[in-house]
């Protein structure tokens, strides 16, 4: 439960942690209730997206007593987000009943410093004490029923290789549980702490039977290896293993009312737990000792390898460096390489191939260097040289490698750049140099973006569509007045009209009234014979009415054009009224009526 | 069109006034070989919003001459994309990346690919959209010229659909020049040596070691880290300080 509890805090810290360097800090424990005498587990946890996360000090708390019960360290990836937590286990047992507070944990990492919320405990007497007697009732009538201390069905013990070690050589801690009785489930176990060493696990676990005092046990081995980072006098913590109730049988029992027995025994949960170890770390002996010494410490050989020793002014030669051997490969530095003035030297690349085989850590690291020859002729790349410390003999062993010889085809830079550029007899110009800068302000400006973007350019370059819409719709309009004569006297009825009465007009001016009057009348007629497509000259004064009518003409639009019409054919065979005046109202009248005419029927 | 380049001359007419004076300065300290100040003249210029070749490339130069190679080529990208088919700059990118560590081979792409690509970035994205709009005018022409004169011959139908197809191509080589260009982020490396994690972390494992100059292609940025591609099809992530975007 706990777990995911911090598992679902540390997913929602993770996202507002995003910078680099920034830490979460936090406390938790696995319940906040407890009996005297009972035991509750503390996680501290840092967490953070740095490589080397700052450990916390074992805190002191008053009123319970406090063992390390191990770390464990996870990377995750939540969200994006690259963290890697190390979370540090305590085991705390109260000291007395009462309302106790584990007070705020802080911690400091690059001058900052982060602490823990507080958090209270109820330590109680009374409820958790009966239940407790019951299981040492049950406890006894175990004892008495298989003739044997329940304290010896289970124990654990921690032992080491060594206890005087140097720094940086492997310490083997060993971690065994022995089980008189079979167990269900698996118990929780927590590894000892190792503040001041680099821990290594040793898979696989061993499992095994042993005879001890008189009794068979099964044996559970874990093995790590432990490397210490500075010499001193170092303790390696209590390891601890819980022992979940409801999990426990007897293991080599034959009697037929075992059955039983099991009922009864599995009741009890086991709390074990080791003594802290103490190791001495000696210094690494200053007799002896090289200038350069790379701190390295095992036993090791080295290998070198070139990948080509021909080459051209610029191309690239790859050395490998391998060191093999025993040790902590993880911390091996790589060997220093001679600054050649002659090349450009990179670090191209290292890889890692870690053993544990026989529990011993070891195995291979490969340092690849690119060197880049800068001009040509033969040249030596020196043999490197590194030296480790043998912790069996108590020596400094020096390694060195194999020198290769380079031969380097090809013109120098610096040979091709007093040349004119153009060598002799042949034209390959071959570049020496960036050229020159471009001094005046000629070349191509973005013009403010792209042209796809630039609503004004979309708008030119589609004006040709719309100009291709145009002309397609003028072709079909003048095919359709081609196709249709209704259509064209329909459209050009009003311009016909109007081209009588300019006549008409004319006529006027040449006081030719005869021809005037005809004209007005000509205008009107044909003006409705185009727009009815009919011929005008059979139009009689009933068929108008009719067309008046059905495109409901009001009674004053046909009174005006008949009367126009009427004093049109008096007019051709009056002369008394030959008044331009009249005239020219009338034509005013004409045109009036054709435009009121358009307005009006459609 | 002619219209859209006029009121662009103006407005750069009047920034090129004011920003000439820094442009001479720049150039000036280039050729005393005081790089250093010929770099931050010529960033003047970039902050001051002018996006030109000719800028770019000098900018190269200068950073070229100081030993930022990365820089340098992140900045002759740029020019080249303005300018396609300038042979100072296709020259000191083609130098530049003589002096990178790490030689790329783009094995995983196919030639007829490059082959397309180098015919596509031959133009600029301004040029192509320019030869587009000219044939869609052409093509408009000729439809137009049939509607008015009601000539469907084979040679008129045949111009089209020629003038069409050109349309086309050179629509579709636009819009790729504009993906690869622009919308398309690269980035270039511009640290000596730089490790590639593979994930955006420090913690993460060592994917292979990459040296200045290498460019990629920005898959994604995720908090501070670039997913980058290589031209070799290897992908891992870049801290975003060690690299630029292109």
């Amino acid at each position: 439960m706990f777990r995911w509890v911090a598992t679902i805090l540390l997913a929602i810290t993770l996202p507002v942690s995003l910078s680099a360097d920034d830490l979460t800090f936090t406390a938790g424990v696995d319940r906040t209730q407890v009996a005297v005498g009972e035991q509750i587990s503390l996680e501290l946890t840092v967490a953070g997206s740095v490589q080397d996360l700052p450990e916390p000090s074992t805190p002191q708390i008053a009123g319970f007593q406090v063992f390390g019960a191990g770390r464990s360290q996870q990377f995750s990836f939540t969200n994006g987000v690259v963290s890697s937590s190390v979370t540090h286990r305590f085991v705390l047992t109260p000291q007395a009943e009462g309302s106790l507070i584990i007070p705020r944990q802080s911690l400091s990492y690059k001058g900052k410093t982060y602490v823990t919320s507080p958090i209270q405990i109820t330590v109680t007497k009374g409820a958790a004490r009966a239940p407790q007697q019951s299981q040492r009732r049950g406890q006894q009538s175990e004892q008495t029923s298989n003739g044997q201390s329940s304290e010896d069905d289970f124990f654990i013990e921690t032992v080491v290789s060594k206890d005087t070690i140097y720094v940086n050589e492997q310490l083997t801690l060993t971690f065994r549980f022995y089980q008189g009785k079979r167990l269900y489930s698996e118990p929780e176990y927590k590894p000892p702490s190792a503040t001041g060493f680099w821990v290594e696990d040793l898979p696989p676990q061993k499992n095994y039977y042993k005879n001890l005092h008189g009794r068979d046990y099964y044996v559970a081995e874990v093995k790590r290896a432990l490397f210490p980072t500075s010499p001193g006098e170092k303790t390696i913590g209590s390891a601890s293993l819980e022992i979940k109730g409801n999990d426990v049988m007897s293991l080599f029992d034959r009697d037929p009312f075992g059955f039983f027995e099991r009922r009864r025994s599995s009741v009890k949960p086991v709390s074990l737990g080791t003594d802290p170890i103490n190791v001495v770390v000696l210094p690494l002996p200053t007799e002896g000792k090289p200038v350069d010494f790379s701190g390295s410490v095992g036993n090791f050989k080295m290998s070198t390898s070139i990948d080509r020793t021909e080459v051209e002014v610029n191309q690239p030669v790859t050395v490998s460096i391998k060191l093999s051997g025993r040790g902590n490969i993880k911390t091996l530095a790589e060997p220093q390489i001679p600054d050649l003035p002659d090349f450009r030297v990179f670090n191209s690349g290292k890889a890692e191939d870690v053993s544990k085989a026989g529990y011993v850590v070891g195995g291979s690291k490969t340092f690849e260097t690119t060197f880049v020859p800068k001009k040509p002729g033969t040249f030596t790349i020196p043999a490197v040289v590194t030296n480790y410390f043998d912790p069996e003999s108590g020596e400094y062993k020096k390694l060195v490698g194999r020198d290769y010889e380079i031969k380097v085809a090809g013109v120098s830079n610096e040979e091709i750049a007093s040349r004119s550029g153009v060598l002799p007899g042949r034209l390959a110009l071959v570049a020496t140099d960036i050229r020159f800068i471009i001094t005046n302000q000629s070349g191509s400006d973005s013009f403010g973006g792209l042209y796809v973007t630039n609503p004004i350019f979309i708008f030119i370059a589609c004006l040709p569509l719309i100009a291709l819409g145009v002309v397609f719709a003028v072709r079909r309009h003048k095919d359709k007045l081609a196709g249709d004569v209704g259509y064209r006297r329909l459209r050009h009825a009003v311009k016909t009209a109007q081209k009588h009465l300019a006549v008409a007009g004319s006529h006027l001016d040449k006081n030719e009234a005869d021809q005037f009057y005809t004209e007005v009348s000509r205008a009107l007629y044909d003006y409705i014979g185009d727009k009815f497509n009919l011929s005008a000259h059979g139009l009689t004064e009933k068929q108008m009415k009719t067309l008046f009518s059905e495109k409901k003409a009001t009674e004053e639009t046909q009174s005006t054009f008949f009367g126009i019409v009427s004093t049109c054919d008096e007019g051709r065979f009056t002369p008394s009224s030959h008044e331009p005046d009249v005239m020219r109202g009338l034509l005013q009248r004409a045109q009036e009526w054709i435009v009121n005419f358009e307005q009006n029927i459609k | 069109m002619i219209f859209a380049i006029l009121l662009t001359a103006i407005g750069t007419a009047k920034a090129s006034d004011a920003l000439e004076y820094d442009f001479n300065q720049a150039n000036e300290a280039y050729q005393k070989g005081d790089y250093e100040e010929a770099i931050d003249n010529y960033l003047k210029l970039v902050a001051a919003g002018i996006d030109n070749s000719t800028l770019q490339y000098n900018l190269g130069n200068a950073y070229f001459k100081t030993d930022q190679l990365g820089m340098a080529i992140a900045c002759y990208h740029r020019a080249l994309k303005l300018d396609p088919r300038n042979d100072d700059i296709l020259a000191n990118l083609e130098f530049a990346r003589q002096n990178m560590i790490d030689k790329v081979d783009p094995t995983a792409t196919s030639p007829i690919w490059n082959w397309y690509r180098s015919i596509v970035l031959y133009y600029t994205a301004n040029e192509w959209t320019v030869l587009t709009s000219i044939f869609l005018l052409l093509s408009a022409l000729i439809l137009i010229y049939m509607i008015w004169t009601r000539e469907r011959g084979m040679i008129v139908k045949g111009i089209l659909s020629l003038l069409l197809v050109l349309f086309m191509i050179s629509g579709i080589c636009g819009g790729v020049n504009i993906n690869l260009n622009y919308l398309k982020s690269r980035g270039a490396i511009v640290v000596p040596e730089v490790s590639i994690k593979a994930g955006p972390g420090g913690s993460f494992d060592e994917q292979f070691i990459a040296h200045e100059g290498l460019t990629f292609d920005i898959l994604k940025q995720e908090s501070g880290w670039y997913l980058g591609v290589f031209d070799n099809r290897l992908k891992g992530w870049i801290r975003v300080a060690d690299a630029t975007r292109i």
